[in-house]
């Protein structure tokens, strides 16, 4: 597997000014969807105006209605085709594959965000905010916090300085407020 | 180097590297195991049904690891990650919307230990699978192009008397890289290409087995030239190295195998 992104290392500038240089997103509400090809998935996006960059930027957030999980996702497809920046609120911890740092340090657990560093390798880490494990948790649980979060994080708002929220489609979702995975209710012999 | 400072060294951070979430419904252990996408496997421990479940939480099926998806090679991973559930002997289980389940059931909290090894190599395993690369995309590029030019020269000055990947109406499974009728004949050409020997060499068994077959067609006797084109600017071509085989497949066609580089030959023979 090819682990390194060749566009970011050659264009660190440009990606650095993508993921930091203020940015405005057009819609207030973020409507969730059925997502096409995962039928546990929900979708939905919002076009982004950036401040000096004049390509196609989609803010685009994704939740799970199995057990909750959310991302948030910056994608630019005329720079590279995965999203250039994302914060995971649940899954696997990321290995920051370095000699340099300690072993135990090369793990980070999730939420976390997916950024790439100047050798355009994938990596993840946590923020000040995220660090905090209290903290963490109340944003892995709460979409509209992890919003926010991604927000600050990406020099993100609306034009009215506010955050974006999601609206979701209750009654076609199907799930309480605390969603988890009832293991009760599959078969293990 | 004093190794008790080594030893010390290693238990520590192997030991600090699994880390765990306490969550409502399970114990998730974020384990020291990692996959070739550099994400650490997470085995899940929950006792449900008077019955203590380390499972991988339906991870996997709902690619959390976020593997590829090189939906060509899928009875290949599917080989694969049974080979690696018979050996750890892990099950698996649907939940009602279809989402599959790995899992270990343990008797006792003693043997949890033993069955999150067992899981977290698994899910290593499983993962690094769906992970891999199968298609050789150096060899899959090259046939490409040279199949392409091979096409484009042949459609260039047959025209309407050629048809690309055909086959003799009678033996619908045998397909020639192109057959071209004229005066009432019928001429069947092959491509051999490679980037290497063994896929070069493939080729031409191939070829030896198609004509061969044609033998067998009862347009036999229509036909007028079974020809070879064969890509000398391959890296897998070498006369030397493939001498048996190529003198097989001359035994087979009509003229000598025709270089890439001599193709105008063809014009002469068709």
């Amino acid at each position: 597997m090819n682990k390194t992104n060749i566009e970011i290392k050659d264009q660190f500038n440009f990606f650095n000014e993508l993921v930091y240089e203020e940015k405005i997103i057009l819609n207030k509400e973020i409507l969730l969807q059925p997502k096409k090809n995962n039928v546990f998935w929900f979708t939905g996006q919002s076009n982004v105006q950036h401040n000096t960059i004049s390509e196609d930027i989609v803010f685009m957030i994704e939740q799970s209605k199995r057990d909750n999980k959310y991302g948030i996702k910056l994608r630019c497809n005329n720079f590279i085709k995965q999203p250039y920046f994302r914060f995971d609120s649940d899954g696997p911890a990321h290995r920051n594959e370095n000699p340099e740092i300690p072993l135990e340090e090369q793990s980070i657990k999730t939420p976390h965000f997916n950024s790439f560093d100047e050798n355009g390798n994938y990596i993840a880490y946590k923020n000040e905010t995220l660090k905090n494990e209290a903290e963490a948790q109340i944003i892995a649980n709460d979409i509209n916090f992890g919003i926010s979060l991604f927000c600050m994080e990406t020099n993100s708002k609306l034009i009215d300085n506010n955050f974006p929220s999601v609206i979701q489609l209750i009654q076609e979702l199907g799930f309480t407020e605390n969603i988890n995975i009832n293991f009760d209710n599959i078969n293990f012999e | 180097m004093e190794n008790k400072t080594v030893i010390e060294q290693i238990k520590k951070s192997f030991c600090n590297l699994t880390s765990f979430k306490e969550r409502d419904n399970a114990l998730e252990i974020i384990t020291a195991f990692s996959t070739i996408n550099n994400k650490f496997v997470s085995v899940f421990v929950t006792i449900t049904n008077q019955k203590i479940v380390v499972t991988d939480s339906g991870w996997i099926d709902q690619n959390y690891y976020e593997t590829p998806n090189f939906e060509e090679s899928e009875d290949l991973i599917r080989r694969i990650i049974y080979s690696y559930s018979l050996n750890y002997k892990v099950k698996s289980t649907f939940d009602k919307s279809g989402i599959e389940y790995y899992y270990k059931i343990c008797n006792k909290i003693e043997e949890v230990p033993s069955a999150v090894f067992d899981l977290a190599n698994f899910i290593v395993g499983a993962v690094n699978s769906f992970c891999i690369q199968y298609k050789d995309e150096k060899e899959e590029k090259e046939r490409e192009t040279f199949r392409s030019d091979a096409n484009t020269f042949l459609k260039s000055n047959y025209v309407e008397d050629v048809k690309l990947r055909h086959y003799l109406d009678d033996f619908k499974n045998i397909k020639f890289s192109a057959i071209i009728t004229k005066k009432s004949k019928i001429n069947l050409i092959t491509y051999v290409t490679g980037s290497t020997s063994g896929y070069f060499e493939n080729d031409l068994r191939k070829s030896i087995v198609n004509f061969e077959i044609s033998l067998k067609s009862k347009y036999e006797k229509l036909i007028n030239e079974k020809l070879t084109i064969i890509n000398d600017k391959s890296e897998g071509y070498s006369i030397e190295k493939s001498a048996s085989i190529l003198q097989l497949l001359n035994e087979k066609t009509t003229k000598e195998p025709i270089k890439w580089s001599e193709k105008e030959r063809i014009l002469e023979y068709i």
